[in-house]
């Protein structure tokens, strides 16, 4: 119970940061090759512990996202609920690929997010975004083995000390 | 939310691959999909969105630190502490009145057209307030900004923003503490124009770039050519007449189409501002009859998302 304890406050804090890392300001060109750092934390979560990262808090982190862009409310919140179902789905299979697998799978679930994104912005705008939008999932991809690797070794060492 | 926090407890993630967990996804996207609609249909989501967005204040409060600190370092070591205070005066000083410098030059010019019909009464200087800059392109495919004042400095949606050049944008959600402003590039943002040299009236559209914005409706007869000075034209009541929004860059026009399509380039510098003024415009139409004025279209779009 206690590591159970431990890892919630991780992924709290992860997601947290995750949330910082969105919202710091960049120049605009930059800003196309910004991963969707939450989403990218809730799909880590998503795998490593499904019973912490449940769709409700992948929802609720969505809202939370949701208020600080100022996007349509229940906009991050539908795709982050999307991407962890599909991950909580194969979870058992991506548990056992090889780390640039795993980044193939999560880039691809990140396309999957951004059609969605396409949809429901040229519902509510009436225009589609621009193909830059696909940059991100792509950045994502070569930045998963650097987060799992950083992950894994920030939660080996809290489990040491605890 | 009851659904959420339940499934907080329940959900223990293995169950995905049954009925229960495809349920539970339908039901949050449904969740989600409600959320949407009644967000973008107004109402109380919007007021209560605006009440907890004080909830986030933190994160971004947290985002700003290592600027501010960096700031501060500067300026401890740039002089003490009195001359710095002096200095921050002085340069708010000194921005405000560019600012209205930018303006005099198309009222200016306005005077003398309005003097050879009637002689136009002396506009009264508008109120202002300086705002920070706290954070660009919220979401990167429109062009949105936050700014450091809010319901408590007395901002309201739709008040317009410029900077030491030109106009902004427009603000587009107040919230107690900081406010969201929609700048004149975002693809759903349109200003009302009017060329300075000519006094012809169009439209401008964001077309999502810092460094263009676009005319459609300019019939091919019309007198433009590349560098003439677009000023606010003060049509639809929502931004103060004469203000200048940007230059003409080129003019062109598409193969059968009845109108010319204008680029320019906005007077504002939109995609490095640190500040912007908000703005209050003096209500002057006392003497006027009532104008029919049709409202511009990306106005109504803002006014039907907020």
């Amino acid at each position: 119970m206690a590591r159970n304890q431990l890892s919630y406050r991780m992924m709290v804090i992860s997601l947290l940061v995750a949330m910082v890392l969105t919202i710091l300001p960049l120049p605009e060109t930059a800003e196309w090759f910004r991963p969707y750092w939450v989403a990218m934390f809730v799909i880590y979560w998503a795998i490593e512990a499904p019973g912490l990262m449940t769709m409700g808090w992948a929802f609720a982190a969505g809202i939370l996202l949701d208020f600080l862009t100022g996007t349509l409310l229940g906009q991050h919140a539908l795709g982050l609920v999307i991407a962890t179902y599909i991950v909580h789905r194969f979870r058992l299979r991506l548990r056992f690929f090889r780390l640039w697998q795993q980044a193939i799978v999560v880039m691809v679930v990140l396309l999957n997010d951004r059609i969605i994104y396409t949809w429901i912005h040229a519902l509510v705008y009436g225009h589609t975004p621009g193909w830059w939008i696909l940059i991100a999932p792509f950045v994502a991809m070569v930045t998963w083995p650097w987060l799992i690797l950083i992950m894994d070794l920030i939660r080996r060492q809290a489990r040491g000390s605890a | 939310m009851e659904a959420a926090i339940d499934s907080l407890r329940n959900d223990s993630g293995l169950n995905v691959g049954t009925a229960a967990g495809a349920l539970r996804v339908v039901i949050y996207v449904l969740c989600a999909i409600g959320l949407m609609l009644a967000d973008q249909h107004g109402g109380y989501i919007h007021r209560l969105k605006s009440q907890l967005s004080i909830v986030v204040y933190p994160l971004i409060y947290t985002v700003e630190l290592p600027a501010r600190a960096g700031e501060w370092l500067s300026r401890t070591w740039l002089k003490h502490s009195s001359t710095m205070s002096e200095n921050r005066k002085l340069e708010q000083a000194l921005f405000e009145s560019r600012s209205r410098m930018a303006r005099l030059e198309s009222v200016e010019r306005e005077n003398e057209r309005l003097r050879a019909l009637l002689g136009a009464e002396p506009r009264m200087p508008d109120r202002t307030l300086l705002a920070d800059i706290l954070d660009f392109d919220l979401d990167p495919y429109s062009h949105r900004i936050a700014i450091s004042r809010g319901q408590r400095d007395g901002l309201y949606e739709g008040q317009p923003l410029m900077d030491a050049n030109g106009i902004v944008g427009q603000v587009f959600e107040v919230t107690p503490i900081l406010s969201s402003a929609l700048m004149i590039s975002d693809p759903s943002h349109a200003v009302p124009v009017t060329i300075n040299r000519t006094g012809l009236r169009g439209i401008a559209y964001g077309i999502g770039r810092t460094d263009q914005i676009e005319l459609r409706d300019i019939p091919i007869s019309a007198d433009v050519v590349a560098g003439d000075l677009l000023v606010t034209s003060g049509l639809g009541d929502r931004f103060p007449t004469g203000i200048p929004v940007g230059s003409v860059l080129t003019v062109s026009r598409e193969d059968d189409d009845a109108f010319l399509t204008i680029t320019a380039r906005p007077a504002a510098d939109l995609g490095r501002i640190h500040q912007v003024l908000v703005i209050w415009p003096e209500q002057h139409r006392q003497s006027d009859a009532p104008l029919l004025t049709p409202p511009a279209p990306g106005e109504t779009e803002v006014v039907d998302g907020a």
